[in-house]
């Protein structure tokens, strides 16, 4: 939701570890972070501050690491899936990296790289973040999308 | 010359009622005729169906020229087969019968045309009915 | 201007290695597999790319070799753009569109996401089924699933082969129905146009056999070039017509129109038609075509049959023409030059077990030219005929059969050309009620039947002077006894085992002689000697006679009879008649003619006082499936002369090779002819052969041809060739022949004329269609023929 940035995070986790010199936090086992509408789950969370000390990335690692987030109070969550998930707090900007999967209302992305802005919407997805592994089909990116006025759910 | 009178030592024909499911025409009425006088009885309770379809004609010009007296050849051509109702079997399937006469026509007399074609019809019906009747005596139902 | 020729791989065209057997074209379409797979639900897309983004207006682009999938349409293109609303995606060339069965490569092209409409801009398309590809300015699928095509060409040829192609503005493919249509279309052959049309309807499958008829171009010695396009328009299901117009060069334009109908509850009809307006006259005119020369020229030809009910039907004709000599001049192909007569008929017809009712009025115009007043055809206005049969159980059966009509036609009775029995209209009754008793055993039959026949005549001989009576009658008795034994006994032949029949067969007839030497003659003629007359106390056909006969026939036939399927395979017969008194009735009807100075020839007065009939043989053999022959001899061993002989000996392969041998042997005055026209009396002894036959070659090559000689006068009669050549695309048949014209002369061959004509039917694939060409003929030409199509 929009005033999820200025709610509350609370972690669950089996370990921390900090490191207050670098200003991070390790989460690792079943790692579960909330903040307002945003869920993540993972096995492991890297949590890095800026100097003001406000929580600039996550990061969080895992069996896929899972993200939910609501956009607004009457659409579908927003469900993401990837082997690393980069949560730039300051930039709200999420970045699934390897194995991703975002599903967006009716619509899922699949591929090697999928960055999502959470205010704006905004999704971006190729097949990998460097352009070698282009060819190997499994890396591409799938998109499906069900066209409006098409599925029960008419928005209008 | 081992020539006997025929039906003495062989069995009576083994079919003894047909449902006969066919077309109205002077030759289906002849076949059906032909079965009555075999003495085969036509009723739609018979076990067995016989399906006639319909004649084809051909009529093929067997002298050359158009003048004077043309021998034509008729022939008539008839699929049938023999269906057993019970278990929808087929004792004969698409079988044809066909048999040919001939006749001649003459353009000065256009209007004897139809009789003498007719007539050769009739003989055909006659030879299209024995045949009919020597498929169905090998038949056991 | 049209796209850049596509590579025949990517038209999804495979070569064969080796070619299957009956394959004509190099190779096939093939579709290839979806490369992503299709959504859950229809309406949901999939897609691939290398990148995809999606602002949260809804809008998507995706790049890097994009495939988009909804349902079983499928999407290929460098770059797509899906809209805000989600219902169109828009791609970048070279783009890559397939349904089921359909290709399109283009340009740009918009693919809708929620129906199946797409196009793509100047691109190519490929039907495989129908094996159709075609290349356009704009390709579109609309949503019904019909294919709209801008611009674009359209050929069944192979990729590469550009043989004919058919170009338009507009050409819209509807598979489902299997029609195209076009306009402003025209058709190319190696680039060069041949012909135009406004618009043009044409079959995309072989459902429907006959289409876009295609040119029908022959020569022949009396006409000239001869020219046809015919059109087809399939108007509705139901009803369709074909209008051809048709260009001979020494006669002029002339239009043809055939319209066909089925009506709802299953009758049908037809009217064909022609009109030439002042005709140029032919190459050679004889002197009574002069007259021909500047007349309008013209035929129709109406007919519809249906059934009333199950027991009632009825057949509606009418036909005429400007001339006799219309068909001679103007029949498109070899068949239709053989139209002697055209019918006109009104019949509604009753049949139940019982009897036959039928109301007929009917009358010919005869296709002669110049028709002479004695020629002129007997009307029948009308003929009303009752025939009943009753079987009972013992035997018995009872007959009643009756005939009246009203015979007329419109001649000059006076002119003195006309025979006095010809001269007259008027009213025949005739009633022939019979009895008899039939028992059939396994081994044996007997039928004793008695009949009576009554004429009686009203007639009107007008201004002639005859001391003939007005009105005038006779009964007749005609009795007869028919007997036979059937032994049998199990024989081999082949190797199978067979019942072989021995039935030797009685016959006795008996018809007294009356006096008819005052009926007319309208539709009556005396039958030629056959194994059938043998058995039959009737020596006329018609209604206007009924000859004395008192005759014994005795004969035998043998048959062979298939153990396991009941199948004929073999047929002998042999059998003779002893006339026991001459037979006096004969056309003349006057039985006081004895003598021979009373016959006009030997043979008629032989006829008539011969003691015993040629010895009948006859043999019919089934070989196996494919071979057939039949033999009858006619053998009058007192003259020690063969009257009439009949061989036919026929092949019917399974590739559909058909090969036909014939004679037939017919002794001068072996059919009786009457007196009034001389020419159509046969002045020589017939001895014909007839050699056919009808082949394919290889797999695109087909051979068929007719020879038939005539060793009395020594000269060929029929010479005909048919070479048809059939390749993936295209057919083509030239059919050549000469033959005797006999002029309508039989008496003589001195004025027979020699005649000759070649024909060309070109098919184009993939646009069905088989012409009417030369087939109707050659299929009476070569018996077992079938055009299995091109």
């Amino acid at each position: 939701l929009d005033n999820d940035a200025n709610q509350p995070i609370n972690i669950a986790a089996d370990s921390l570890s900090l490191d207050d010199k670098a200003g991070t936090a390790t989460y690792t086992g079943r790692v579960e972070m909330r903040q307002g509408s945003m869920k993540l789950d993972a096995s492991r969370v890297d949590i890095s501050r800026a100097n003001s000390g406000e929580i600039s990335l996550v990061k969080a690692t895992g069996k896929r690491a899972y993200l939910e987030q609501k956009p607004t109070p009457d659409d579908k969550l927003v469900k993401g899936w990837a082997d690393t998930i980069l949560y730039h707090a300051l930039e709200r900007r999420v970045e699934l990296v390897g194995n991703a999967r975002l599903e967006k209302g009716d619509d899922t992305f699949e591929g090697g790289y999928v960055e999502y802005f959470l205010d704006k919407r905004q999704v971006n997805a190729n097949n990998s973040s460097d352009a070698s592994q282009k060819s190997d089909g499994s890396s591409r990116v799938h998109m499906t999308l069900t066209p409006r006025g098409a599925n029960t759910s008419k928005e209008n | 010359c081992g020539f006997q009178l025929r039906g003495q030592n062989d069995a009576p024909m083994a079919i003894t009622q047909l449902d006969v499911k066919a077309p109205i025409s002077e030759t289906h009425s002849a076949l059906r005729d032909a079965l009555k006088r075999a003495d085969i009885s036509l009723s739609d309770s018979a076990p067995l169906t016989l399906n006639l379809g319909k004649v084809n004609e051909n009529v093929q010009q067997v002298t050359f020229g158009d003048a004077g007296s043309i021998k034509r050849e008729l022939t008539y051509n008839i699929v049938y087969s023999i269906q057993r109702k019970s278990d929808g079997a087929y004792l004969a399937n698409q079988q044809v019968l066909e048999a040919s006469s001939n006749y001649y026509t003459n353009d000065d007399n256009l209007l004897n045309t139809d009789d003498v074609r007719e007539r050769a019809g009739r003989q055909i019906n006659r030879d299209l009915s024995r045949q009919l009747l020597e498929r169905l005596r090998v038949i056991t139902p | 201007a049209p796209p850049e020729p596509l590579s025949a791989s990517q038209l999804d065209w495979q070569p064969y290695d080796d070619a299957p057997r009956g394959q004509l074209c190099s190779g096939r379409y093939v579709t290839p597999a979806y490369r992503i797979d299709a959504g859950d639900t229809p309406e949901q897309v999939t897609t691939s790319a290398d990148k995809a983004n999606y602002g949260n207006d809804g809008a998507a682009t995706l790049m890097g070799e994009v495939v988009l999938r909804r349902g079983d349409a499928q999407l290929e293109s460098p770059e797509v753009s899906v809209n805000e609303a989600r219902d169109t995606a828009t791609a970048k060339g070279p783009t890559t569109y397939r349904q089921p069965g359909v290709l399109l490569r283009g340009d740009d092209a918009r693919v809708s996401l929620n129906s199946d409409a797409a196009s793509v801009d100047n691109g190519h398309y490929v039907f495989h089924k129908q094996r159709i590809r075609g290349d356009a300015v704009q390709l579109a699928r609309l949503e019904d699933g019909r294919y709209r095509l801008k611009d674009a060409s359209f050929t069944s040829c192979e990729p590469g082969n550009s043989l004919w192609r058919l170009v338009g503005s507009d050409i819209t493919i509807d598979r489902e129905s299997g029609w195209g249509e076009a306009t402003h279309a025209r058709m190319e052959m190696g680039g060069v146009p041949v012909f135009y049309w406004p618009y043009v309807r044409f079959p995309v499958d072989d459902r429907r056999h006959t289409g876009l008829l295609w040119p029908q171009i022959g020569y022949t010695s009396s006409s000239g070039f001869d020219y046809a396009q015919p059109i087809y328009l399939n108007l509705a299901p139901n009803y369709d017509a074909t209008i051809t117009p048709r260009y001979i060069s020494e006669r002029g334009e002339m239009l043809e129109g055939e319209f066909r109908y089925l009506l709802p509850n299953g009758d049908e009809g037809s009217l064909e038609g022609a009109w030439l307006a002042d005709d140029d006259g032919g190459s050679d005119p004889d002197d009574d075509e002069e007259d021909l020369i500047g007349e309008n020229r013209w035929y129709i030809n109406y007919q519809q049959s249906g059934r009333v009910n199950a027991n009632t039907g009825y057949r509606l004709k009418y036909g005429a023409a400007s001339d006799g000599n219309y068909f001679d001049d103007f029949g498109r192909n070899f068949g239709e030059t053989e139209t002697d007569s055209l019918e006109r008929l009104a019949e509604l017809n009753y049949r139940d077990d019982t009897w036959n009712l039928e109301f007929k009025a009917q009358g010919y115009q005869r296709m002669d030219y110049p028709l002479d007043n004695d020629d002129k055809p007997f009307y029948r206005l009308p003929s009303l005929t009752a025939d009943g049969r009753w079987n009972q159980s013992n035997g018995f059966y009872e007959e009643w059969n009756s005939n009246v009509t009203y015979f007329w036609r419109d001649v000059d009775e006076t002119d003195s050309d006309i025979p006095v029995d010809e001269a007259a209209n008027g009213t025949r009754l005739r009633l022939a009620p019979a009895l008899g008793w039939r028992s059939d055993q396994s081994w044996s039959f007997i039928e004793p039947r008695a009949q009576l026949v009554s004429l009686t005549y009203d007639l009107d001989y007008g201004d002639r002077e005859t001391d003939r009576d007005a009105s005038t009658s006779a009964t007749i008795p005609v009795l007869s006894l028919d007997s036979g034994l059937i032994f049998d006994r199990e024989t081999e032949l082949f190797g199978e085992g067979y019942k072989q029949t021995l039935e030797p067969r009685l016959y006795y007839a008996y018809v007294p002689e009356v006096d008819q030497s005052d009926f007319p003659d309208f539709d009556t003629s005396e039958d030629a000697f056959s194994w059938n007359q043998l058995w039959s106390p009737y020596r006329f056909s018609g209604g206007d006679r009924v000859g004395d006969t008192n005759k014994v026939s005795y004969g035998v036939s043998s048959r062979f009879i298939n153990d396991e399927s009941g199948r004929e395979r073999l047929k002998l017969g042999v059998g003779q008649s002893s006339y026991l008194s001459d037979r006096n009735i004969d056309m003349d009807g006057d039985p006081d003619k004895t003598s021979r100075s009373d016959f006009d020839s030997y043979s008629d007065y032989y006829r008539a006082t011969r003691d015993r009939s040629p010895v009948v043989f006859q043999a019919d053999l089934v070989l196996n499936d494919q071979w057939t022959a039949t033999q009858a001899v006619f053998q009058d061993f007192d003259r020690g002369v063969t009257e009439s002989a009949q061989t036919s000996l026929r092949y019917r392969g399974k590739k559909g090779t058909v090969l036909n041998f014939g004679f037939n042997r017919e002794i001068e005055g072996f059919v009786p002819y009457d007196d009034e026209d001389e020419d159509d009396v046969l002045g020589y002894t017939r001895n014909e052969w007839d050699f056919s036959f009808a082949t394919p070659v290889s797999e695109s090559w087909s051979l068929l041809g007719r020879y038939q000689y005539d060793s009395t006068n020594s000269r060929a009669l029929e010479k005909v060739l048919g070479v048809q050549y059939n390749d993936c695309c295209y057919g083509v048949q030239v059919t050549w022949r000469e033959w005797q014209d006999d002029n309508d002369t039989a008496s003589t061959v001195s004025d027979d004329e020699e005649k000759n004509g070649i024909f060309l039917t070109f098919e184009f694939k993939g646009l069905g269609g088989v012409g009417r060409g030369a087939d109707s003929y050659l299929e009476q030409a070569v018996p077992g023929y079938r055009n299995a199509g091109f």
